[in-house]
């Protein structure tokens, strides 16, 4: 077997010296460094590489970049599978495994081409018309067999195993695109002083020079490129990046690009990198895209973009057949023809659908022996898996012309600049006449365009307009330009394009969009059925949708629109572009923000301890706080209310580092708890706590918790785990904003303390058998006191509050010294049987007792609602207190906080459960409150809750019904006092 | 005496090579002084005499001198990093009026990791959304930010490939990893001794 048949003896950027080995369908390949998958598999003959989305057609390579509609693939196997990739954009690399997708067996030899004989049935829409019986059901079914015969590749389900980043990138000037104008841009921007990035989505800088044999300053076009990306890289304020596509335009210049990091898939690194780049000014530099042309068959393997066989022939030395026919309607394609030529390789003729050509155009062809045929088009192509002959009819539709033999056929239909980056940032594409295509509208000041992608077709006045523009993005960054010398690109042939939309029909269907099967005659359908308007026709039609984005199909379909709507092509404008503008891997949005990664893990200065012993933990909020401690296989239930009892009944430690722990500090301290705080702080005594409510602007509970008193202008304030930033940025808005002549600053010391709760009736003996410097006596340190001691010499704070209704302590100590003071406390508590318990004993304990939290302050709770409301000071102002009185608010038939308990106590009750007079779930019962804590309470021997219910003081002893309909379930509850555990308070207290 | 136990202490050591170095800094005191709007200027003139560090009231001020540091962070606000054992912030804060300002012992609230090496600026640039080009982001500079939008942050410039970011001591080991797992390709140095 020959290696590597079509490929040229010369000629190419690719590297001859070396050979990298591929797989295609299960078959070994050779190619070399500086291919495409796609330019690789053609030069070893494949040229039937897959089959179309919805009839299976056969389908070759159709472009030589990202606008590819037909060479997808699937590249890579197991977890790295990845279908739909664009053959023509898939740098080849060694090893590179490649499979046909949507196909079986063969993409030569497919059954589901069946779909092609009932292709009058699979019109746009069909499935919208049909397959409607018996209902939703019904359709869900016909949904997976019409997914399995059409569609593309199927992606791996396996977890993706490469690697993927994410980082930020700054700029002055962003050049996107780096052709001949991006080129000259970056160099202006950069001459200037300014920081530069300029991006290009292939592998190779220099665009369409790389594809064409132009010379630039008397040099080969590819000896200049070289040359001028050699002086950026010497830059230091220049960054290159090649294999890189900016997908988004987002607000403030902010872009999103895509860097795919190495030409290998299978790179141990990083495969992917996404970059966030924000700039001051953007060059957009993105070329244009030559436009297939609409006739029967236009789809066979064999017909190509014409510029793309001048790339395979110059940039990747291949030939794309061995008989080419150039199809045109403007003068670019006669480069095509001449570089084949001269080449060495027969082009049969040249098609122009126009009469009038230039003379020095068509003296060239006659140089090289090329037949020329104007004032006609291709009408149809004879052959099904390669292109035998072209059939010809003048470009008026009127006569019949000869078959000329063929198996290429490399056309142009003028070209598109590529306008949607510009589009995603607010700049409405604008018909032009001249070009028979949109051209970038009015955009933002901080945007530019240079070269192709403004109608500017010429390489002279790329350069020019390249390097101007890169001055003047340089200038309006800031930096005062420096002028950069405009090099010679000589003469060049303007397209001169004369629109042909649609040739006469000749047997086949005349395809639009190639990737999703879309023809004329859909297009026709949808304007007979109405879906006149171009978003509409986009998603009935689908055309424009999928990886291409519909690239090479867009301005054919809409101008086919405006045909059929008797208006101008302007009048139908077009559809909005929106990012990605090319396929992105999910992955790298991801980046490394995966698995342990995926968001931070907030570690108490004791969780070695936790985890250690054994503790389960829980989520709260980025904090894992130990659940429970389980003992010789204890389930939740078992061991939490054993940790319940023996605090009860003897003493427990548990680990409160998550509370929000806020410093206050200043003269005016006092003043500004007064005023944030419900109650009295002017008068807190030094070495005292005390417990506050304080509300949100509307009157509505915000956060509880205890203040101490450290010192005459020095106060610690405990907010709950879930509210300790919440709170925070309350006072620091109102210090900043509403009371700046308040001298009082507030520090977060959350993390600066590791705090521990000692709770149970042998608490303060625990306490006693290891701190020193403080009485803890009732006496000298009674219920609210605080103080400083010492544990093991390391200072601690101790403060006796309590929610576990028990007597308890708090003890803080600095975080470093956290776990050592810890297992102090443990140690003393030993002969006292201490157990550490966890979050959900810490629940159980103040849900007996009455306590509440983030449970019943949600948000919507007010203070009457809790039972607080006489904690509010009348006599003096704070946030709140305003509109805490609004009628709404003061209601007396707002539900009420209230205690549950099961009337059977083995019963649980479920939070969240609605509260109901019957036992019956019926819709439109009545409401009257809800669950919001439960528990089982080894202390009242049974299941018990906290909840609001409507006129609960008056209905205590009564019972009724707890209801979950969503588990079906429904609970008799008696309604009591929620205090269920020492109601006078001693245990705290004595 | 209870032993101190860093918070990164028991993180295992990693050696795959030389990209970036990453070390806690230990035994550090961070002492938070707060003047009054009214009284910055002559807190902070008393604090440099104090300190023997020169810093302005500017935006991201930020002054080394050997292990110490005087740091800006916020308006009116300054970080005093000192060893643990010295005891001269204390004296500052008892000489300081509290019609003046404040002083607050936060010595425990933060880890410090000193990162360094030529992919020091690139890994901290992957979860951080400010310029860090050393022309902009310059030695001698702090900021405050966030890592990976979630991580609350300071970080101190001291020379190009140089810096010591400041995190909150409970983020601390999730921000070591996420650092190892981001300059795994560029080789890494982390040493659990310090």
């Amino acid at each position: 077997m020959i290696e590597q048949p079509y490929r040229l003896p010369t000629g190419g950027l690719i590297d001859r010296s070396q050979s990298v080995d591929f797989v295609y369908n299960e078959t070994y390949y050779k190619g070399h460094p500086g291919d495409t998958l796609a330019s690789a598999l053609m030069a070893n003959g494949e040229h039937v590489i897959a089959r179309s989305f919805k009839y299976h057609r056969p389908r070759g390579v159709f472009s030589a970049g990202p606008e590819e509609p037909s060479a997808l693939l699937t590249v890579g196997y197991g977890p790295r599978r990845e279908p739909n990739t664009q053959a023509t954009v898939q740098p080849l690399y060694q090893g590179l495994v490649s499979s046909s997708q949507n196909c079986w067996p063969s993409p030569r030899f497919d059954l589901g081409a069946v779909n092609s004989l009932i292709s009058p049935f699979l019109s746009a829409g069909f499935y919208y018309k049909t397959f409607m019986w018996p209902g939703l059901k019904g359709w869900m079914q016909y949904e997976k067999i019409i997914r399995k015969a059409a569609g593309m590749g199927e992606a791996s389900r396996a977890p993706d195993p490469d690697r993927y980043e994410k980082s930020q990138g700054f700029c002055d000037v962003l050049v996107v695109g780096a052709g001949p104008a991006g080129l000259m841009a970056a160099s202006a921007a950069a001459l200037s002083g300014a920081r530069v990035w300029l991006v290009d989505e292939q592998l190779r800088m220099g665009g369409q020079l790389n594809r064409e044999t132009y010379l630039i300053d008397g040099m080969p076009a590819t000896e200049w490129v070289a040359n001028k990306v050699q002086a950026l890289e010497q830059n230091p304020r220049v960054k290159l990046l090649t294999n890189a596509t900016v997908f988004g335009a987002y607000d403030s210049q902010t872009l999103g690009i895509v860097e795919r990091c190495g030409a290998d898939a299978f790179q141990p690194d990083t495969r992917q990198r996404l970059w966030l780049l924000r700039t001051a000014q953007v060059v957009l530099a993105t070329g244009s895209i030559e436009r297939p042309l609409v006739f029967s068959n236009n789809d066979r393997p064999g017909v190509m973009q014409a510029n793309a066989v001048r790339a395979y022939n110059n940039q990747y030395g291949v030939r794309c057949g061995h008989k080419t026919l150039v199809f045109t309607n403007n003068n670019s394609a006669y480069r095509t023809a001449i570089d084949l030529a001269n080449s060495g390789q027969t082009v049969t003729a040249v098609v122009d659908s126009r009469k009038q050509v230039e003379p020095t155009l068509l003296a060239q062809l006659a140089e090289l022996g090329i037949r020329h045929i104007g004032g006609s088009a291709v009408q149809d192509v004879r052959g099904k898996l390669s292109i035998k002959e072209a059939q010809l009819i003048s470009s008026d539709g009127s006569q019949l012309g000869e078959s000329i033999e063929c198996d290429c056929i490399a056309l142009s239909g003028g070209w598109s600049p590529n306008v949607q980056l510009h589009s995603m940032v607010g700049s409405k594409p604008l018909f032009s006449e001249e070009h028979s295509a949109f051209v970038p509208g009015e955009m933002p000041a901080e945007y530019h365009s240079a070269g192709a992608c403004t109608g500017s077709f010429a390489l002279q006045d790329c350069l020019s307009q390249g390097a101007a523009i890169g001055t003047e993005a340089a200038v309006s960054a800031g930096f005062s330009g420096m002028e950069q010398t405009v090099p010679s690109g000589g003469e060049d042939t303007l397209p001169a394009t004369e629109a042909l939309w649609q040739v006469a029909k000749g047997k086949g269907k005349q395809f639009v969009d190639l990737q999703h099967d879309v023809a004329a005659s859909d297009i026709e359908l949808a304007h007979l059925e109405g879906y006149q308007s171009v978003e509409h026709l986009k998603r009935y039609t689908t055309l424009g949708m999928a990886g291409d984005q519909g690239r090479s199909s867009n301005v054919n379909a809409l101008a086919l629109m405006a045909q059929l709507r008797e208006e101008p092509i302007a009048a139908v404008g077009t559809t909005t572009f929106r990012p990605p503008l090319s396929p992105v891997a999910l992955g790298v949005f991801g980046g490394l923000d995966r698995g342990q990664h995926y968001r931070p893990y907030r570690r108490s200065a004791m969780q070695a301890w936790h985890d250690a012993r054994g503790a389960v933990l829980q989520e709260v909020g980025l904090w894992r706080r130990a659940q429970y401690y389980p003992v010789g296989g204890e389930s939740i239930d078992e061991a939490y209310q054993r940790e319940t009892a023996q605090v009860r009944a003897k003493v427990g430690i548990v680990d409160v580092s998550s509370l929000g722990k806020i410093q206050i500090n200043g003269p005016d301290s006092p003043e500004f708890l007064n005023r944030l705080y419900v109650n009295n702080w002017l008068k807190l005594p030094i070495g005292k706590a005390r417990y506050g409510v304080m509300l949100r602007e509307d009157g509505i509970a915000l956060d509880d918790g205890t203040t101490s008193r450290w010192g005459e202008h020095d106060f610690l304030m405990t907010t709950t785990t879930a509210n300790a930033g919440p709170v925070m940025t309350h006072m620091e808005h109102l210090l900043q904003v509403v009371w700046p002549e308040l001298r009082v600053r507030v520090s977060s010391v959350t993390e600066h303390w590791a705090g521990m709760a000692v709770a149970g009736p042998l608490s303060r003996e625990t306490l006693q058998g290891c701190v020193t410097d403080l009485d803890l006596s009732n006496e000298a340190f009674p219920f609210m006191a605080v103080g400083e001691g010492k544990i093991d010499n390391v200072p601690v704070r101790v403060l006796r509050i309590s929610f576990s209704g028990e007597m308890a302590y708090e003890v803080y100590a600095p975080a470093d010294y956290g776990q050592g003071v810890w297992e102090a406390i443990v140690r003393a508590g030993e002969i006292h049987d201490i157990v550490p318990y966890g979050t959900e004993t810490l629940g159980a304990l103040r849900i007996e007792k009455g306590h509440v939290t983030g449970a019943e302050l949600d948000g919507r709770v007010t203070l009457g609602d809790v039972g607080m409301l006489g904690m509010a000071n009348p006599k003096k102002d704070f946030i709140g207190r305003v509109l805490m009185n609004r009628e709404g608010i003061l209601d007396p038939k707002r539900p009420q906080l209230t205690g549950l308990k099961s009337v059977n106590p083995e019963e649980p009750l479920q939070a969240g459960a609605i509260l109901v007079n019957t036992p019956e779930m019926a819709a439109g019962v009545d409401k009257l409150g809800h669950v919001s804590s439960i528990t089982y309470s080894p202390e009242v021997g049974g299941n018990i809750g906290l909840g609001f219910l409507r006129d609960a003081a008056e209905r205590r002893g009564e019972r009724i019904f707890a209801a979950y309909p969503l588990r079906d379930k429904i609970v008799e509850v008696e309604i009591c006092d929620p205090c269920f555990v020492d109601a006078s308070g001693g245990r705290m207290r004595d | 005496m209870i032993k101190a136990k860093t918070a990164l202490g028991a993180m295992a050591s990693v050696q795959t090579g030389d990209g970036l170095q990453l070390r806690e800094k230990r035994n550090r005191g961070l002492w938070q002084i707060d003047a009054w709007a009214s009284s910055d200027e002559s807190v902070r003139d008393k604090l440099v005499t104090s300190s023997g560090m020169r810093i302005t009231g500017e935006r991201g001020a930020a002054v080394a001198h050997g292990e110490e540091r005087l740091l800006w962070a916020g308006p009116a606000r300054y970080w005093w990093i000192t060893a643990r054992s010295n005891v001269t912030p204390a004296e500052f804060a008892a000489g300081l009026q509290s019609k003046e300002g404040c002083v607050i012992d936060m010595g425990h609230s933060r880890s410090v990791i000193s990162l360094k090496g030529s992919a020091a600026q690139a890994v901290l640039q992957s979860g951080i959304a400010v310029d860090l080009e050393a022309s902009v982001f310059k030695p001698g500079q702090i900021i405050a930010s966030g890592l990976t939008h979630h991580t609350p942050i300071n970080l101190h410039r001291l020379d190009d490939e140089h810096f010591e970011l400041y995190v909150y001591r409970s983020y601390a080991q999730h921000t070591l990893e996420w650092l190892l797992e981001v300059a795994k390709p560029y080789g890494v140095d982390w040493d659990a001794r310090g």
